[in-house]
């Protein structure tokens, strides 16, 4: 026998169940732009039909339903493809930060400009080839101690900039581990209600979705690794170490490395136990800045400490050779301002030439040195006033040196190490570089160690990788810094348009999956509208109905 | 796939994005007149426009050295032209007084004039160039002349050189010792011949004086033929240099005319992307349901 009232019902739930499709496609337009949302549906189901025939049944043709509820407002959202953007966010956040870096040392370095360290080179290359057309000019040579001085300068002006890019990394290394505890702390709570609320048999899509945007922006900072429990948590790990496990967080903290001052080192609060960091913003943090010494900024520190030290103690070693404008032999060049290593930091000019020019060493013993040079040797036997006079003859390959008053000093065949030991005749030692004659002696004319000096510079050959080969510049090597950071800069640049075309393409799919379609929507408010219209007669009808039935009672 | 509005407008936007991009791109090269201005966008260009710039600043300096060498022997040479008359008047002077119908007095006074000249001449053996000497070898700034009153000579004998293109040194100064002691020293004699009214002496003297005419002709010589090689030098240096900043400007400079066409081309395809996000944003099935 029909239930009247079962018509009404079957109204009723279909009026309820339009009705709340209708609010889920107002939530859907209403959050079309809401970052990170993922479209929701209402899942419409039969209700439970009564129970099947029996005795107490009457026959009848099949079951007849009972309407129709919403028996699931479900996330429409691929899990795999989030995965797949969290795991790229990592990289994406990492090579994001190193191009920031390198990007950032590269505008330290300022090349190719006119205020950089080659051009300050390139200066003083130039003040000392001055130096050797003008050698007793006390202008020129203030010009060749000021370029000098600039060309510190630089070097200083370099390393300040480097070390003040390093302590701000330290900072931001800082400030991106206080914003992972916040994230992981945010995403513990949510944890704790996403839950409760499944506990409830419920969907709590929107706090889900909330929680996916904070794994997502927790990933671009640094490695972690998520895992979903049955009870509805995501667990997180950094490094193998748990970070959050459902509604609780391991705190993560920073402290300065005992071993290696200027480094911050992470560490689990609780587990007193270093983080290991190796993708995501944090971990490119770490690899600017340098963790035990190496790193990109390390490395480029290093290199120009190097070249400095390089460069000034060749340069030293030239000027001890030569002599100044009151005859005495040359000093050091560049000296080290706090008694140790010369560095990029460390580097001055030495002070007595910083106060007297006249004592840069601009003058070379020997007055034509393609054909020999000339060294003291030993201070004992030389003789700083007098001249000598050396005829090297090809033909039989021998030498002579005659003093000022027609004394033969020596004659002999050049040695095949073309060095010729004069230590205990006249304290000094020739190297020979070809055949022809040439004055030893002190004439303050003379510019050729200026000569010398200025081929330091962008001739001669140093030994940079301590490997024992003299086998670039100094501007070569300089030139190689600055192309390798640029060769460096331009991977990165590659690397971030590299992951972002993969994540653009990831959140599009994301995107196509998961993002509201208005007109979806409004063709389901159409059709959830018509389908309410309809119930609502149903019930009317159901109603006019009973009307009639009990009208027979009047 | 399935396409909604977030897709449209995430497209677009990405789209548009990449679009400035290229436009701030195109208008950076524009403004700057420069291909690159960071190592990492072009490692090698950048690497070869500090290439360049070092080797032209090498022309520079070349061209300086060269030029203050041209200075200097342009000097020499005025002092070897003025020496070279001194001798020539004096030699005139000796076969004058050489003349057998002179007497003892007539000699004397062409003595006088030969003593002149030979002070004249160790004028000239002091001559300098700004505060430098030329004739004292490295010795320029010594604090007495090069030549004292006798005609001693007192600097070193030294040579100066000059860099004047990469590993070439030119030796520019002249050996004042082996030009003038001599030829001083010759004056000298002809003065006391002259003084004493030997003849003999003064007839060896006018050979002599040859002899240091010769001397005096070739060094002029020598220094002329220094010149042109520098002048060949100056002219190589020049052209390199040119070759190198041509070569430095096609490495860095943009080409304006390229660079304005394909600015224009990439503003038309922003104009474009523009244009049709602003058709698909707006109608939705809300546009059409009354």
């Amino acid at each position: 026998m029909a239930n009247y009232f079962n018509t009404i019902n079957i109204g009723l739930r279909a009026l309820q169940t339009q009705k709340k499709s209708l609010d889920v496609t107002s939530h859907n337009i209403a959050n079309a732009n809401t970052e990170g949302y993922s479209r929701q549906r209402a899942v419409h189901a039969t209700t439970d039909p009564h129970t099947v025939p029996g005795f107490g049944m009457p026959e009848g043709a099949g079951q007849v339903g009972t309407g129709v509820e919403v028996s699931d407002i479900s996330r429409i959202k691929d899990q795999f493809i989030e995965g797949q953007i969290w795991e790229k966010k990592q990289s994406q956040g990492y090579w994001d930060r190193q191009y920031d870096g390198l990007h950032r040392i590269e505008q330290v370095f300022n090349e190719p400009s006119e205020n950089s360290l080659s051009s300050s080179m390139d200066k003083f290359w130039q003040s000392l080839e001055d130096l050797s057309n003008n050698p007793e000019d006390s202008a020129v040579r203030a010009t060749v101690k000021e370029r000098g001085n600039a060309l510190v300068d630089t070097f200083h002006s370099l390393e300040d900039q480097l070390s003040d890019y390093k302590a701000s990394l330290n900072r931001d290394v800082n400030t991106t581990v206080e914003e992972i505890n916040s994230l992981g702390k945010r995403i513990a709570d949510l944890n704790g209600q996403i839950a409760h609320i499944k506990g409830t048999g419920n969907n709590p899509n929107d706090l889900m979705d909330t929680r996916d945007k904070l794994i997502e922006e927790l990933n671009e900072k640094v490695n972690v690794r998520t895992r979903e429990t049955d009870r509805g948590y995501i667990n997180i790990s950094i490094g193998g170490m748990t970070f959050v496990s459902g509604d609780k967080r391991n705190n993560l903290i920073t402290e300065m490395d005992a071993s290696n001052p200027d480094e911050e080192i992470i560490k689990f609060e609780e587990l007193d136990r270093q983080a290991d960091i190796n993708n995501g913003e944090l971990a490119s943090l770490l690899d600017l800045r340098g963790v035990g010494g190496e790193g990109v900024l390390p490395e480029y520190m290093d290199e120009l400490d190097n070249m400095a030290k390089t460069f000034a103690e060749h340069f030293n070693g030239i000027h001890q050779k030569g002599y100044d404008l009151n005859g005495d032999f040359g000093q050091e060049f560049f000296v080290s301002d706090d008694g140790g290593d010369i560095t990029a930091d460390s580097i001055v000019v030495e002070g007595s030439i910083d106060d007297d020019p006249a004592k840069i060493a601009a003058g070379s013993l020997s007055d034509t040195q393609d054909v020999l040079e000339a060294e003291v040797s030993d201070a004992n036997n030389y003789d700083e006033n007098e001249e000598y006079f050396v005829e090297l003859d090809k033909a039989t390959d021998s030498y002579t040196v005659i003093d000022s008053t027609g004394n033969i000093i020596a004659n002999d065949t050049i040695p095949a190490s073309k060095e010729i030991d004069l230590s205990t005749e006249i304290g000094m030692t020739f190297s020979v570089n070809d055949y022809g004659s040439a004055v030893v002696g002190k004439g303050a004319g003379s510019g050729g160690n200026a000569l010398n000096l200025a081929n330091t510079i962008k001739s001669d050959k140093l030994d940079f990788s301590g490997d024992g080969n003299a086998d670039s510049t100094v501007m070569d090597k300089y030139e190689s810094i600055i192309s390798s950071l640029g060769v460096e800069g331009q991977r990165a640049d590659q690397m971030v348009n590299n992951q972002e075309t993969l994540v653009n393409q990831l959140e599009n799919q994301r995107q196509s999956i998961s993002g509201v379609s208005l007109d979806e929507e409004m063709a389901n408010m159409v059709k959830y509208q018509q389908a309410y219209n309809a119930a609502a007669k149903l019930i009317r009808n159901s109603d006019q109905m009973l009307d009639s039935l009990m009208s027979i009672l009047r | 796939m399935r396409i909604n509005n977030g897709v449209m407008t995430d497209n677009m936007m990405r789209n548009l994005e990449k679009n400035m991009e290229r436009l701030d791109k195109l208008n950076q090269q524009l403004s700057s007149g420069k291909k690159f201005s960071n190592p990492s966008e072009n490692p090698i260009g950048v690497a070869d426009s500090m290439e360049l710039s070092s080797i032209i600043s090498n022309h520079d300096q070349y061209l300086r050295n060269i030029g203050e060498a041209k200075d200097w022997m342009a000097s020499t040479e005025s002092a070897l032209k003025n020496s070279g008359k001194i001798l020539q008047r004096a030699r005139e002077q000796a076969v004058y007084g050489a003349n057998g119908s002179l007497s003892e007095n007539d000699r004397k006074q062409i003595a006088t004039e030969v003593g002149q000249l030979k002070d004249e001449l160790i004028n000239v053996a002091n001559s300098k160039l700004g505060e430098r000497f030329l004739f004292a070898g490295q010795k320029t700034n010594m604090d007495d002349q090069p030549f004292d009153a006798d005609g001693n000579y007192q600097g070193d004998g030294r040579a100066l050189r000059r860099e004047v293109s990469p590993g070439v040194k030119m030796k520019i100064n002249t050996d004042g010792k082996e030009l003038f002691e001599d030829a001083i020293a010759k004056l000298d004699d002809l003065e006391t011949a002259l003084n004493d009214n030997d003849q003999n002496a003064i007839d060896n003297s006018i050979g002599e004086l040859d002899d240091s005419l010769n001397a005096n002709i070739q060094e002029r010589a020598t220094v002329g033929a220094k010149m042109n090689r520098l002048d060949l030098a100056e002219s190589k240096l020049d052209e390199e240099k040119i070759q190198s900043q041509e070569l430095l400007s096609n490495n860095e400079d943009v080409d304006i005319a390229k660079t304005i066409t394909d600015l224009k081309m990439q503003e038309n395809v922003y104009r474009a992307s523009l244009a049709s996000g602003a058709r698909i944003m707006q109608p939705t099935l809300v546009d059409f349901l009354q």
